[in-house]
């Protein structure tokens, strides 16, 4: 069968242009998406006005109007001043009246319960009132939950802020949360780094070919272990060790966690290492072989430079694990948002805080931990491009010969 | 670590040592290769070679691919330790002395330098390529080392061109220079034999005069063993030529003798374009 070559290119030509267009705008909305999102809670407010949402009401009535088995909010106009609830469930009824001082900015003071009925005010936070009412059965207790907006958050806050306590005093800080994920990666890549380039070049450059994948099978052996098990590993070893050794209070902190991340980049930085360092051509080994040179100079001073954008690649993937890293930090880091002051200090990280709090966050809060998500991102980017320039402005010192040429023609 | 002056003080090139008539092993070999086999695993490489190499004597290998030329001159500077299951019996002396022996391989390596068939410098600077080596052996003065590289690069006729750009990166350079850039390197290790492996092989033919003007220039301070493809290349700066073929040297004369009245019937064959 004959097949139409030319229509067959022109067609494959236009189902890529429409293939490559369609992803290229697919990642972009998703990125902008997410941008969106995260900023989301430092634009808007959570609500425009006041919220009320009723837990086990057969009937409310709200500032007249009536909800019958009403589960999800009910919103109360931002300018009035004045909110009449009544509701009667079978056993029990009860009556508010609540005056509302829209003027004042403190929570706190913002309602005044001027007639309250059997109820009882319970779990007075600053941005939410409770107030509950004991039914027939023990247990079993109707509620009332009054929702005050919050007004959009400041990022500036956010960023340097030192305190996070999302649910009673809506304060978001993650400074330490930024610079525990900083310091537990650094940490990470100071323990762990030496040790892998080191190996790498063992593998590489002093034993034989057919050892060294026996022993580079292994490792990657070790890069396949779930993050748990690496966890529960320091929070059973390491963490007693580093108590043990530093007479600390508890072993979960800083160090520990950067122990465990620590060898947990160490397969991914030795393997590429070692890839690296294979694709170093023999004659420029043999040059230096022949000009005097050991082979472990051999290795330092000509091998690894030149397999120094491998490694830098090895680098940035550990770094990128190392912030990444989520289980196996909670496991051993402790897990508190402070600044810490000493080595074995309990830390959080952004990610802990985002797999730590997700499970009952709600409103503002969740929206925050979208925005750690966007703040993780954004510091992976960072660092990344930071790398990636330096690497990049080194290789095209290497490149120079045609520009170098130029210039001497013009001479 | 050993001083440098005292490894310089050892390597003294030839001619000065000659000019200063203390060296009495003036008038004897400077290489010499007595009944040497070489084996790759189960495969003979080279078969009862016979070779003597003298003060600044250049020495032409020629001979058709794998006969063993490249093979021969990597046993002299031990670069086939490299390869496992590599095997070599026989003895081959430097200065009489066994380089199979005790002899160090790293220093026997500054002795005897070597410059390979494809340009290879190092991924650095230009003054950083010629200094390597000295630096490996742990020269650091910054002082000495200049004067060094712009001696190496003088020798090798490149100072002029590149003396502007010596932090540039070596391998901005034109295949030629860096040829000739690598010559520098092995000079700046001040060796007493240099070993080229068919050193022209990946240059143009301008690159290739330059490069062979520069050997006619080295045979006056070092003993050169150049292993070579082009027939004319061996004639036209060697004083003795040797024929590989096979493994085997079938043929070792003055380039003269061996090019206008060869003695075997195979050098013959190979010279005048019968086969290889």
């Amino acid at each position: 069968m004959a097949i139409n070559r030319k229509g067959a290119d022109i067609f494959f030509k236009h189902l890529f242009r429409v293939m490559s267009l369609t992803s290229v705008l697919a990642l972009a909305s998703i990125l902008i998406f997410v941008f969106i999102q995260g900023a989301g809670p430092f634009i808007f407010s959570t609500a425009s006005g006041i919220r009320i949402v009723p837990e086990r009401m057969r009937e409310i009535t709200v500032n007249g109007n009536v909800y019958r088995n009403h589960t999800t909010f009910i919103d109360i106009p931002p300018e009035s001043d004045r909110i009449l609830v009544s509701f009667s469930n079978p056993g029990i009824s009860g009556s508010l009246e609540i005056a509302v001082n829209n003027a004042e900015k403190d929570p706190e003071k913002k309602l005044t319960f001027s007639k309250n009925e059997n109820g009882e005010i319970t779990y007075p936070r600053a941005y939410t009132y409770t107030i509950s009412y004991p039914g027939d059965l023990p247990g079993v207790t109707s509620k009332i939950h009054i929702l005050l907006p919050e007004k959009p958050g400041n990022f500036f806050y956010f960023i340097t802020g030192l305190e996070w306590r999302p649910t009673y005093n809506k304060v978001y800080g993650i400074l330490p949360m930024i610079l525990g994920t900083i310091m537990v990666s650094f940490g990470a890549i100071l323990l762990g780094l030496p040790l892998a380039i080191l190996s790498g070049v063992f593998l590489a450059e002093f034993i034989p070919l057919k050892t060294a994948s026996l022993i580079r099978s292994g490792i990657e052996l070790l890069a396949g272990i779930p993050s748990v098990v690496y966890g529960f590993f320091g929070l059973m070893v390491i963490v007693p060790w580093v108590k043990n050794t530093f007479h600390a209070p508890s072993g979960n902190g800083l160090l520990a966690a950067a122990m465990v991340l620590g060898v947990m980049i160490l397969p991914t930085i030795i393997t590429i290492t070692e890839a690296s360092l294979r694709a170093f051509p023999d004659s420029i080994r043999e040059a230096s072989l022949s000009l005097g040179a050991s082979k472990m100079q051999t290795a330092w001073a000509v091998a690894l430079p030149h397999a120094k954008s491998g490694v830098i690649a090895a680098v940035i993937l550990g770094i990128s694990r190392a912030v990444g890293e989520t289980m196996a930090v909670i496991l051993v880091a402790g897990n508190s948002p402070q600044l810490i002051r000493g080595l074995t200090d309990s830390i959080r990280t952004l990610t802990a805080t985002i797999a730590l709090e997700m499970g009952y966050a709600e409103g503002r809060h969740n929206e925050m931990l979208f925005s750690i998500g966007v703040v993780l991102f954004v510091l992976i980017l960072a660092l990344n491009s930071l790398i990636l320039r330096y690497t990049r402005s080194d290789r095209e010192e290497a490149k120079a010969p045609l520009t170098v040429k130029r210039k001497t023609e013009e001479k | 670590m050993i001083s440098t002056e005292v490894l310089s003080g050892e390597t003294l090139p030839p001619q000065e040592a000659a000019a200063c008539g203390e060296n009495p092993d003036l008038g004897r070999n400077k290489v010499d290769v007595k009944d040497l086999d070489f084996f790759y695993g189960d495969f003979q490489a080279l078969k009862k070679i016979n070779f003597s190499l003298a003060r600044q004597e250049v020495s032409a290998l020629i001979g058709p691919s794998g006969c063993g030329k490249s093979t021969f001159i990597r046993i002299l500077n031990r670069m086939n330790d490299l390869i496992p299951s590599c095997r070599v019996r026989g003895s081959v002396l430097l200065d009489g002395e066994d380089i199979y022996g005790d002899m160090d391989v790293t220093e026997l390596r500054t002795r005897v330098g070597m410059v390979f068939q494809k340009p290879n410098p190092f991924n650095m600077s230009i003054f950083d390529n010629v200094a390597y080596g000295k630096r490996m052996q742990g020269l650091r003065s910054r002082r000495k080392l200049e004067e060094l590289v712009e001696k190496s690069l003088t020798r090798a006729a490149l100072w002029g061109e590149v003396k502007d750009r010596l932090k540039k990166p070596a391998l901005s350079l034109s295949g030629g220079q860096q040829q000739r850039l690598c010559i520098a390197r092995s000079i700046a290790m001040e060796p007493e034999i240099i070993l080229m492996d068919e050193p022209t092989s990946a240059l143009d033919p301008i690159a290739t005069g330059k490069i062979e003007e520069l050997i006619g220039e080295l045979k006056m301070d070092y003993s050169i063993i150049l292993v070579t493809h082009a027939m004319h290349q061996a004639a036209r700066v060697s004083g003795k030529t040797a024929f590989f073929l096979l493994g085997e040297l079938i043929e070792y004369n003055d380039t003269k003798t061996l090019f206008t009245n060869p003695e075997d019937k195979r050098t013959e064959d190979y010279i005048s374009g019968r086969f290889g």
